[in-house]
């Protein structure tokens, strides 16, 4: 063959060679390209590779027409200054010509085996890595000794070099697969939402726990916005200034969002959001990991409601030691002004001026001792004294004693009861109390004509009979602001008064385990809803 | 003519008991006898066998429920307790004929004493 179309055909094979690598071949399929093309184009020759393994033997690489004996008996060499030609290529880094088996000692101990198999030349040329550590070696064998031209050797170093290449591009490769396979691992296994996406902020990917967290399917997502992630789109363009901005270095500062799953649900999310890098700092995207807090959040809100109580619970414990404290030098002295007055009353005859001055002094002694017993019902001790009551009869008794509160007012109690036993057990005076302090309330708040409502009926909750009663008014309602405070102390809408009212309304009904809640707003006026246990 | 009741009061503060004194007076009552803590309180049981007795419950010396406790091993006698205090939770059902928080005034107390000593 002419050298022209030697090289014409060599340069076609080492084509084939890098095709079949560039389409991703395994190592073994390109290899045995490279052993198939050179021995197409050098009918006489016949090819080897060896590579090295990990513990420094050679081992069967690549061979067509080498006879499978042969390849077997040789695999596992370990290379050496004089084992034959591969061994000692391999060991030395250099080629070896060995241009008559039979005679060149570098074949003594392996001479019987290679005659055997007819194979009496051999040229062996290293395979080189870029970082200079041998792979492994590309040999040509001939059936007669023969020495190589120019051209064998040129074309023994170009299959070596492409060899090479082959090489180390498919472990790279692997590494690389490697790799991904460790992150896809480590993405899967990542509770938290995982969304990455191009610079214009269209997914590229969405985790398998992003799919959990927000309800899509990653088809449904890839390639759009992720405004639509965010509850609020606002927060979609201030992650873009605060988090999604290439300018900004590496923020690693968690940031609470509140996010929107495909169900329409909201939910608190953490984010770290940060932008995708290339090695060479060049931003490729923006990845967000979003974990979901909502039981967190619950937790902590559960948390700070009872810390809250028990601050609450030790604020009234405290009260309790004061009131009772103060309670018996001020109910003395308030029984020394008690007593006076009603000596003077009959002293001093009604309708002269220090009757009225003794009025006065009667008015002001009662209101210091509703101040007293208001205090006393917050914060001190409560024994409920038990006995079987109608609920009627004892908010009737408290709509009564307010007699002197509705004078001169058009104020109606509205009963809606049909047929319901209101037959509880309970202290009668204090659920009066209740009663009272609602109807005070309410003939407070409305102008008239007052219509205060009260409905009832019966229910059963965790299997305990209750009666359920809800007071309503006709007046303005509660505002948006006081409706989470109704019940806390000294809470009040009104000029005059301390603010215990709801508050002691409340203790009273929970010494009943019982509960009180403002209505769920149905009614225009102010709803109260009590639900008492039938029995204690 | 109805009899009036012989009525002992028992408070550490002299200006109660001295309101008192004339309150009773005017409800009809004979106060014949003032004791400022439960140990004079016993002593004038014994010596006056009074009809009733009004007793502030903390007081030095003996509390009212003590002498009340006391001076029911020697005689029947009705108590009215007024303190500043709740209504103690120990059961004195078997002495108490009422129990009334201070400030007491005189509609309760009336009440009271009609419903310890029933007008015959």
């Amino acid at each position: 063959m002419p050298d022209r179309n030697l090289l014409e055909c060599d340069l076609r094979g080492q084509t084939l060679v890098l095709k079949r690598l560039a389409q991703g071949a395994s190592l073994d399929d390109v290899l045995q390209t490279l052993v198939e093309v050179s021995e197409q184009t050098r009918p006489e020759m016949i090819a080897s590779i060896l590579l090295l393994d990990e513990s420094g033997c050679l081992r069967h690489g690549a061979s067509r027409r080498l006879p499978k004996a042969y390849c077997t008996a040789i695999d596992g060499v370990i290379p050496g200054p004089d084992v034959g030609s591969c061994g000692t290529a391999a060991y030395t880094g250099k080629r070896v010509i060995v241009e008559d088996i039979r005679t060149d000692p570098l074949w003594n101990n392996a001479r019987e085996i290679a005659l055997r198999f007819s194979l009496q030349a051999c040229w062996s040329e290293p395979i080189v890595a870029s970082t200079g550590d041998v792979l492994g070696t590309f040999a040509m064998y001939y059936q007669v000794p023969r020495a190589p031209e120019q051209n064998d050797l040129d074309f023994v170093s170009a299959s070596a070099n492409l060899a090479a290449l082959a090489i180390e591009r498919v472990r790279y490769q692997n590494e690389v697969e490697r790799e991904r396979a460790v992150l896809k691992t480590i993405v899967n296994g990542i509770p938290d939402a995982l969304i990455s996406c191009h610079l214009d902020r269209r997914i590229t990917h969405f985790s398998r726990s992003a799919s959990r967290v927000f309800g899509y399917e990653p088809d449904e997502v890839l390639g759009q916005l992720t405004t639509f992630l965010y509850a609020h789109p606002d927060d979609h363009k201030r992650m873009a200034r605060e988090r999604f901005d290439t300018s900004l270095g590496e923020i690693l500062e968690v940031t609470e969002v509140l996010w929107r799953r495909k169900s329409g649900e909201t939910f608190p999310g953490e984010l770290v959001g940060t932008t995708i890098r290339d090695e060479s700092g060049n931003p490729l995207g923006f990845l967000g990991l979003i974990r979901d807090i909502t039981d967190r959040k619950k937790a902590e809100a559960k948390l700070a409601e009872s810390q809250n109580k028990l601050v609450q619970a030790e604020r009234l414990a405290a009260m309790g030691q004061m009131v009772s404290a103060i309670a018996h030098e001020s109910r003395n002295a308030l029984q020394r002004i008690q007593v006076s007055i009603d000596v003077l009353q009959y002293e001093i005859e009604p309708g002269c001026e220090s009757r009225d001055d003794l009025d006065r002094i009667s008015r002001a002694k009662a209101d210091l001792e509703h101040l007293h017993n208001e205090l006393r019902n917050f914060a001190g001790p409560i024994q409920l004294e038990i006995s079987s009551a109608n609920l009627a009869q004892v908010w009737r008794q408290a709509w009564t004693n307010l007699q002197i509160a509705r004078q001169g007012r058009d104020a109606q109690l509205i009963e809606e009861v049909d047929g319901i036993n209101l037959d509880c057990q309970c202290d009668a005076f204090r659920i009066e109390q209740v009663f009272r302090n609602l109807f005070e309330n309410a003939l407070a708040a409305c102008s008239d004509p007052v219509r205060v409502t009260v409905t009832c009926h019966a229910t059963v909750k965790d299997g305990v009979p209750m009666l359920c009663v809800s007071v309503r008014d006709n007046g303005p309602g509660l505002s948006e602001d006081v409706k989470p405070c109704v019940f806390e102390a000294f809470q009040t809408t009104k000029a005059k008064g301390t603010g215990l009212g709801m508050a002691i309304a409340l203790r009273f009904v929970e010494a009943h385990r019982g509960t009180i809640e403002v209505g769920d707003g149905q009614s225009t006026g102010a709803e109260f809803v009590i639900e008492l246990p039938q029995s204690l | 003519m109805k009899r009036r009741l012989r009525v002992l009061i028992a408070d550490d503060e002299q200006d109660i008991r001295q309101g008192f004194n004339r309150l009773l007076g005017k409800l009809g009552c004979d106060v014949i006898g003032e004791a400022a803590d439960g140990k004079r309180l016993v002593e004038l049981c014994l010596s006056e066998k009074p009809d009733l007795v009004i007793t502030d419950i903390r007081m030095p010396e003996m509390t009212g429920i003590e002498a009340a406790t006391e001076i029911v091993k020697t005689q029947s006698v009705p108590f009215i307790f007024v303190s500043s205090h709740e209504r103690p939770r120990d059961d004195h059902s078997g002495l108490v004929a009422d129990f009334l928080m201070k400030p007491v005034c005189m509609p309760d107390l009336e009440a009271a004493i009609n419903k310890a000593c029933p007008p015959l």
